[in-house]
């Protein structure tokens, strides 16, 4: 092996290192970055209408009307998703039951879809909300697993991916 | 870095289930073919053979995900109309530094094609990046033709480290909005690799099972947004591949290697903040079949697998395609 080759093939290793080293995960960062524009969390929403998978539309002050707060949760009917789902169902339903626990499903096409998604992942007990025209999508930048909370004043409490759940708990509990 | 491609509706494009696309790019290499040592193929990616200084390989593999099994091991379909995929190019280079050790570098290229009856989007990009050393703790070629004692029977056995290194796109980055445009786990990575193969022609079998640790890491941002810094740890991961293989020898003298394969993956619990979430670990197991043709000069190797998940729990049910070349070399 000539030492050319060693230097070249050192040479490629370390350009390639040189390429990646833009990717901000390499050299994580702990530090608390500024709010971004787009951050609504304290921030209070208007009023806003959503179609259920029942085919049924609503405004979100309704419920807010009865229930101290509402909990939006964006599925994609994937794996994660139903584990947090379950766990919503296990672990939240029963101990704040006078909050609404709604999945927002961003995916599907149509209402027939979405409810279909609905009765095969075993949710027919939970109000699924067909975001078909990316509504809800835009107000939260939802996507997977994030999770909402909007108090009785339509402040929105929480809106960030779902985790242990320990966010979850602790936001609504300062309800 | 990569590009992004909004398809208009009706279809909606998303990159489904980044956590765990991402999660086969690294770890579900192709199925151990036989004799690696003797240039009967390559294992986990690149594995020189005994008495070559360099090899690259060069692999395209396409997995399609039909359903996943929840955390319950219970299979559910995806959501109607909806067809999820990614494809894959991965480039390795394994090169000899000593008689016995050798190192390699993986790299990948990610092509997210997913579609739900309401979405739609294609997402190109860096995928995470490999380095790895590799012991090999015997000094002769193993593989025999017949048994004559114990020391015929000694087999082929590789102590290797390997660290992941999170150069794709991940959730954690200023340079996403969502989860369709993930291309990596975020996360560096250090396993630890045993390959134990024997042959005596022309049958093989090899075992090969790792351990691996991701390393900790900060994060004070998710899909763009700011969120209050809190630390997360992936679950310590194990698999175990075992194969069975045969051997043809054609006329020109060159080999053709048909290699079946059992594997079984398992995560442990994520942890955020040194606490587990109860919701996230998972487990699969792979069956495999692959063909390996070994030209006769033993320096070009080409390769198709195919691998279907057979059982699994919080994990997506996957098909994948494999075909690579390989191309070994003395310096």
């Amino acid at each position: 092996m000539s030492i050319l080759y060693n230097v070249r093939i050192y040479s490629l290793i370390f350009t390639l290192f040189f390429i990646t080293g833009c990717q901000e995960d390499l050299f994580p960062s702990n530090d608390q970055l500024p709010e971004n524009a787009t951050a609504i969390v304290g921030t209070t929403t208007d009023d806003f209408s959503f179609t259920l998978s029942t085919s049924n539309t609503e405004l979100i002050s309704s419920r807010l009307q009865t229930a101290d707060a509402v909990v939006l949760y964006f599925t994609m009917w994937c794996p994660v998703c139903d584990s947090h789902m379950q766990y919503i169902r296990n672990n939240f339903r029963t101990e704040y039951n006078n909050v609404e626990f709604i999945f927002v499903d961003y995916v599907s096409g149509s209402i027939n879809f979405s409810s279909r998604s609905q009765r095969s992942s075993g949710y027919s007990d939970f109000d699924v909300i067909a975001d078909i025209d990316d509504n809800l999508q835009a107000i939260f930048s939802g996507t997977m697993a994030t999770t909402v909370v909007i108090d009785k004043n339509f402040i929105i409490k929480m809106n960030e991916a779902f985790k242990t759940g320990d966010k979850l708990k602790s936001t609504l509990d300062l309800l | 870095m990569y590009q992004y491609k909004k398809v208009m509706k009706p279809t909606k494009q998303v990159n489904i289930k980044d956590l765990f696309l991402l999660l086969t790019i690294l770890f579900f290499c192709s199925p151990t073919f036989s004799a690696s040592c003797c240039g009967g193929g390559a294992s986990s990616g690149v594995i020189l053979p005994k008495f070559d200084d360099a090899m690259w390989d060069i692999s395209f593999a396409k997995e399609t995900y039909n359903g996943y099994w929840t955390q319950q091991g219970n299979y559910q379909a995806d959501p109607v109309g909806s067809e999820l995929s990614q494809r894959r190019m991965n480039v390795s280079y394994a090169h000899r530094i000593a008689e016995q050790w050798q190192v390699n570098v993986s790299a990948s290229l990610i092509d997210n094609q997913n579609k739900y009856s309401g979405d739609s989007r294609s997402v190109q990009g860096l995928g995470d990046t490999q380095v790895g050393l590799w012991y090999e703790a015997f000094e002769r070629v193993t593989c025999v033709y017949r048994i004559n004692g114990w020391e015929s029977l000694k087999p082929s056995l590789y102590f290797g480290t390997s660290l992941t290194l999170p150069t794709g796109i991940s959730a954690y980055g200023d340079r996403v909005d969502n989860s369709f445009d993930i291309t990596g786990l975020g996360f560096y990575r250090w396993d630890s690799n045993v390959i134990i193969e024997k042959t005596v022609y022309p049958f093989s079998l090899g075992w090969q099972g790792s351990y691996g640790i991701s390393i900790k890491r900060p994060v004070n941002q998710e899909y763009g947004q700011t969120v209050t810094p809190y630390n997360k740890q992936l679950g310590e991961r194990m698999s175990s591949v075992f194969s069975g293989a045969y051997t043809w020898f054609l006329p020109n003298l060159a080999m053709l290697t048909a290699t079946v394969s059992y594997s079984t993956l398992k995560q442990a619990k994520t942890k955020y903040d040194g606490l587990n979430d109860s919701s996230s670990g998972f487990d699969k197991d792979t069956s495999g079949i692959a063909f390996a043709y070994n030209s006769s000069l033993r320096d070009w190797i080409l390769k198709i697998s195919f691998n279907q998940a057979v059982t699994g729990r919080n994990y997506p049910k996957t098909q994948t395609v494999s075909m690579g070349v390989s191309h070994v070399y003395s310096l």
